[in-house]
């Protein structure tokens, strides 16, 4: 049986709320998430699974080249700003592409479109590259999650199949898991 | 006109739901928020595309029922999975089960 996991939420309620709603684990004490405005703000703990939210193009290109990198978090927003160069150089050192579901719900209704169009060629990218990808919530209350075979469900939105999109929420938060240890 | 036989027509899933939210909401209102939510994401055509219909909810439990074909299913989840307040109060959707036949599903409510 696929054990679900929660890789980024920013509430320790909701490690309790997601045990209730289908989650093997939910991660909050075991990632450091950091949100840099420049290269120069990247700033990386060791110990712990690092989340990097990404922006424009350059942000994403010296996120993918620091060391101790783990997921380069929603790279793409309003603007286009992953390649397969991007891409490639991610593959080269290991880093998962993650999508949070907060990025999207968070986005204003007439920006959504957009946004959904950026993920799903971002997700192209990953899967021509072949980059490792993870889904989370990204929730900052209980109520910003959504069960694992739900978040499982937006995976399809970008083209992914119900097998890949599952194996983004269990065996991709595993491997990184097991990278802390 | 000779009816389709069973083979050849459309299969059905029934989406049993439960409201997650700290408060109680009436059966218009999740109504409401869901046909506005499905709307928004898959549009007039992708719901008669997914031939969607709100079958029943329960407001003591806070369960109900939701109808659409089995090949737009995980378009209509990934829909609802969007849904994040009720008239302005937190809330979600929480997918319980789907089943393939509306005798199975009310059992998931009741």
């Amino acid at each position: 049986m696929r054990e679900f996991i929660d890789s980024l939420v920013f509430d320790r309620a909701c490690v309790e709320f997601g045990k209730k709603i289908g989650y093997h684990r939910v991660l909050f004490d075991e990632i450091a998430y950091s949100e840099p405005r420049t290269g120069n703000d990247l700033k990386i703990a060791r110990d712990r699974i690092s989340f990097v939210r990404g922006g424009e193009l350059s942000l994403n290109q010296a996120i993918v080249r620091k060391k101790g990198v783990d997921v380069l978090l929603d790279p793409v927003g309003q603007t286009k700003e992953f390649d397969t160069a991007v891409g490639q150089i991610a593959k080269d050192y290991d880093i998962f592409i993650g999508i949070s579901l907060r990025n999207i719900i968070e986005t204003k209704k007439a920006m959504r479109p957009r946004l959904l169009a950026n993920i799903r060629s971002t997700i192209g990218i990953c899967r021509k590259m072949k980059n490792d990808l993870v889904i989370v919530s990204g929730a900052k209350s209980p109520y910003d999650m959504r069960a694992p075979q739900d978040l499982a469900s937006i995976g399809s939105l970008f083209g992914l199949t119900n097998a890949q999109s599952l194996w983004a929420i269990s065996e991709n938060p595993k491997a990184l898991l097991e990278r802390m240890k | 006109m000779k009816p389709y036989p069973p083979t050849l027509k459309e299969k059905k899933r029934y989406v049993v739901f439960e409201i997650e939210s700290d408060r109680k909401f009436s059966k218009e209102q999740v109504k409401k928020a869901v046909l506005a939510i499905l709307h928004e994401n898959i549009g007039n055509m992708g719901l008669a595309d997914a031939e969607f219909a709100f079958i029943e909810f329960d407001e003591g439990t806070q369960k109900g029922i939701l109808r659409c074909a089995a090949k737009r299913l995980e378009l209509v989840r990934a829909a609802l999975a969007l849904l994040s307040d009720i008239d302005l109060y937190k809330a979600f959707l929480h997918v319980r089960t789907v089943t393939g036949s509306i005798k199975k599903s009310s059992l998931g409510v009741v």
